[in-house]
């Protein structure tokens, strides 16, 4: 059966750079899966900022799975691909 | 613009760092005022914005408008003293524009002021951010963290 393709979007700063290398994990998963939807949003920016207080973020870089935090700091790309498969 | 521990500050904007409140001078004395990133910060998630009457006097530091969140209800204290002669409506329908863009969309007054030296006390640019750093330092106030710190 065709699972839900999963919405996944990274909470990044500019002045942080863990947020590099984990928003490039998440775009080497995204090139070889192809099978959900992936974004980064700056935490100074409305959107990023407003997702960020809706969810009580208080660190970068976090990733949040259809709307819900799944993940703070830099994932492996395994643990990027665990957490797309639980999710 | 300057950042300390994940808190914006804007070096074009006038500072009361005791009161965590920022001023932006306008044309014909009026002055624009709001809450600052550490401010929103501290609040917390806010849920409620009333304001004092246009029309109201305001003394320096004197309270223009009322905010609460889930853990605290405090005012928003005038920078300047003078007229309150403009409230931020939006953030009636939208009190969480304070979390969200404080320096910008969630503006909280106008006051014209009835002296406008009363700027000369408040602290700007390199100065306000080198205060502001020391304040957020001891205080260990943190916006926003980098994972790895």
């Amino acid at each position: 059966m065709q699972g839900k393709r999963h919405e996944v979007i990274l909470l990044v700063s500019k002045w942080c750079e863990e947020c590099i290398p984990a928003d490039n994990a998440w775009k080497r998963l995204f090139d070889e899966r192809k099978n959900f939807n992936y974004k980064s949003l700056d935490v100074a920016e409305p959107e990023g900022r407003r997702l960020s207080i809706e969810l009580y973020i208080r660190s970068v870089p976090s990733t949040i799975i259809d709307g819900k935090l799944s993940f703070v700091g830099i994932p492996t790309k395994e643990e990027a691909s665990e957490l797309l498969d639980f999710s | 613009m300057a950042e300390v521990q994940g808190c914006e500050l804007p070096e074009d904007l006038y500072y009361d760092v005791e009161k965590d409140t920022w001023a932006k001078p306008l044309e014909n004395n009026i002055v624009m005022l709001g809450m600052t990133d550490v401010a929103q910060t501290q609040a917390g998630k806010i849920l409620h914005v009333t304001f004092k009457k246009i029309g109201s006097n305001v003394q320096k530091r004197g309270n223009t408008a009322t905010i609460e969140s889930g853990k605290w209800v405090g005012p928003i204290p005038s920078p300047v003293s003078g007229e309150i002669v403009e409230v931020n409506d939006a953030l009636l329908k939208d009190p969480l524009l304070l979390n969200v863009s404080p320096y910008k969309d969630a503006w909280v007054s106008k006051v014209k002021a009835s002296d406008m030296s009363e700027l000369n006390s408040l602290l700007t640019g390199k100065e306000a951010v080198e205060r502001y750093k020391e304040k957020i330092m001891k205080g260990q106030i943190q916006c926003m963290r980098c994972s790895s710190q």
